[in-house]
């Protein structure tokens, strides 16, 4: 009997011994199980999660962002998250999908926002659900509006089954982008129109303020740096100690030539020239990036008036 | 053996126990996977983001029963584009930068609404794109009861003359002063009392879906804005008239001072009509909101003077010729009729 086998010399052990032998498995089974116990029972730890907004806010960046999010909801150890941003902005609907991913956690952890240069247009309708935002003071913030193509009526070809499946009616083009437009505005009144001293109107201007300005009219909160947000989002948690979770882009230098990564990593917005961005569609993109990257051969107007009219 | 048994039966007790409990355990920690939080959206859901449309429709209708009159157009500005399709120059150079509306380009496209309510009701219509030669004008309007001038023009100085004494007979002349290409009214409005501001207009809360698209309202009658309760005008600059009256006006900022205030977009001084833009004559823009009862008081306007045929420009006397051309007339080459030797084109209808 294989049993009576593998025990035998277990038998032969006197009662003492067969005891030690005993404990000596329940501490190597306790050994097992204490560290989670540990974690388990220690309150003061956690893990803080910074988080990217980098680049040309498009899908891919979306997806990749809501993912990350996710995954900080579903991880235990996490307590809290910095999101790191430094983008222009990028299409509307990516844009607003990260928005309900960062509204989505901060209903669960505290949720801090830091601006490096720039966090415009798209990039600062994602941010806008976050707790608390701290920009650097020559940052640009803001940019809530949106910018492409005027209507522009083409004429009719048979290689389309209807008018609107080639280029749409100029009023229809104008309520698809105050569409836009409207449910941007009233995103930013929702999440900070108690912070925000500026009236609907000014806000619709759709400037672009430094960090400074910004954090005087309430579009941002405090003057700072990252660490300051990171230092904001683990007190907000409650944690004394914790670790940081950095998830950081690859350099940029894949594949294109002349390009390199700047020394933290961070991916040059060149980097982003290629992306999908379609200069033909209204986009949510701070002047400063639409013109340097997505469509610099577009005539100012194309781009949006508002430049060619301060130049009268 | 007992001893075995004994054992074999704590091993077994000890590993069944051992799991119950983590099995019990996993049942009671894990919740599953972690529902997402509820997010209140609101502001996306369409009964509260989609936006009420201006309405549009209705019918481009005359009230005179005036027998044929001759409207002549200038075709050598641009409304609505010219320059390049749907856009505008906001500065008077053809290079500069340029505000676009939305339409597709073409003076005569522009302005075909007008047109047609014109000849439908018996009168008759004629393009005038420039003259080579000075004096194509005065001949063209010789036998004309109404001229007008949508979008960007400049004429010479002669021109100019023409104009004045065509007006001075009696004929009725409308001009649009469409943002940044104010030649028109800047050159023929003075001598009428009548002016334009650079810049355009905006309104940021209160637009037919662009902050460039803002509402105009009469104030008090007049015979241009009867039925009008409401138009559209898709970018429109500031006019005024000194003497005669402002007959349009908009609650709107100003683009170069960015100050809030009503500023007027129509004027009116005796059979001198001057309009902040062309847009509303376009086909696109024609029947919005009330942009149609406004074309059709137009149409009346340009057939309801009474001119002296005498005194017309061209009936008689020639105006002194061998003028020079006048500076600063760098519009796109349709607009520019001295420097292109183009035909002098009238009378298309």
């Amino acid at each position: 009997m294989s049993v009576h086998m593998t025990l035998w010399p277990f038998n032969r052990l006197s009662r003492g011994q067969q005891i030690a032998v005993v404990a000596l498995l329940a501490i190597a089974a306790g050994a097992l199980v204490a560290p989670q116990v540990y974690a388990f029972g220690s309150d003061d730890g956690g893990t803080v999660k910074v988080v990217e907004i980098n680049g040309m806010i498009d899908s891919s960046t979306s997806q990749q962002f809501e993912d990350e999010l996710r995954d900080a909801r579903h991880n235990d150890s996490i307590e809290a998250v910095v999101l790191e941003v430094d983008s222009g902005g990028g299409q509307p609907a990516s844009s607003e999908r990260m928005y309900t991913a960062v509204e989505r956690t901060a209903e669960e952890m505290p949720v801090t926002a830091y601006v490096d240069s720039i966090g415009a247009s798209g990039a600062y309708y994602a941010m806008l659900p976050a707790d608390e935002m701290y920009v650097s003071p020559s940052s640009a913030v803001g940019s809530v509006g949106v910018t492409g193509p005027a209507p522009a009526p083409t004429g009719p070809s048979e290689g389309q089954t209807a008018p609107d499946k080639g280029s749409l009616h100029p009023d229809d083009d104008r309520a698809g982008t105050e569409l836009i437009q409207e449910m941007f505005i009233d995103s930013v009144m929702e999440q900070r129109g108690d912070d925000i001293n500026l009236s609907r109107e000014e806000v619709a201007h759709a400037r672009t303020y430094y960090g400074t300005e910004a954090v005087g009219n309430g579009y941002a909160d405090e003057i700072g740096t990252l660490d300051d947000a990171i230092h904001h989002a683990a007190e907000s948690a409650n944690l004394n100690s914790y670790d940081l979770e950095f998830n950081r882009s690859e350099s940029s230098d894949v594949g294109i030539l002349g390009l390199e990564a700047s020394e933290n990593g961070e991916v040059s917005i060149e980097d982003s020239a290629g992306s999908d961005i379609n200069p033909y569609q209204p986009q949510l993109i701070a002047p400063e990036v639409w013109h340097h990257e997505v469509a610099p051969e577009l005539s100012d107007s194309s781009a949006g008036a508002t430049s060619g009219g301060d130049q009268q | 053996m007992s001893t075995a048994r004994t054992l074999i039966a704590t091993f077994v007790l000890g590993f069944v126990l051992t799991i119950g409990l983590v099995a019990a355990g996993t049942v009671v920690v894990d919740d599953g996977t972690p529902e997402p939080a509820e997010v209140d959206q609101s502001h996306f859901q369409p009964e509260q983001a989609l936006i009420e449309e201006t309405s549009d429709g209705g019918e481009i209708t005359m009230d005179s029963d005036e027998q044929t009159n001759t409207v002549v157009i200038y075709t050598g500005g641009t409304t609505g584009g010219g320059t390049s399709i749907g856009q505008l120059p906001v500065q008077d150079s053809s290079d500069g930068p340029e505000l676009s509306t939305g339409s597709l380009g073409g003076t005569e496209r522009g302005v075909t609404p007008l047109v047609s309510t014109l000849i439908e009701n018996g009168h008759e219509v004629k393009f005038y794109s420039g003259a080579a030669t000075d004096g194509q004008l005065s001949q063209t309007l010789s036998d004309a009861d109404a001229f007008v001038a949508p979008g960007a023009v400049s004429f010479t100085e002669q021109d100019r003359e023409t104009i004045t004494e065509f007006t001075d007979a009696g004929g009725r002349f409308m001009m649009t002063a469409n943002p940044g290409s104010s030649d028109t009214v800047a050159e023929l409005g003075d001598s009428n009392g009548l002016y334009t501001e650079a810049g355009y207009l905006y309104n940021l809360t209160e637009n037919d879906n662009n902050y460039l698209s803002i509402y105009a309202e009469p104030t008090g009658s007049s015979d241009l804005t009867e039925g009008v309760e409401e138009v559209v005008l898709r970018s429109s600059s500031s006019v005024g008239a000194s003497d005669g009256d402002t007959v349009l006006e908009t609650k709107a900022t100003m683009s170069t001072t960015r100050e809030d205030g009503t500023y007027g977009v129509g004027a009116v001084d005796g059979d001198v009509a001057v309009i902040g833009d062309s847009s509303f004559l376009e086909p696109e823009n024609a029947y919005r909101a009330d942009n149609n009862e406004l074309i059709g008081n137009v149409a009346d306007f340009l057939v309801t003077g009474s001119v002296d045929e005498a005194s017309l420009p061209g009936a008689g006397n020639e105006s002194p010729a061998g003028q020079p051309p006048t500076g600063g007339q760098t519009q796109e080459p349709i607009g520019d009729a001295e420097d292109i030797p183009e035909m002098n084109t009238t009378g298309s209808e």
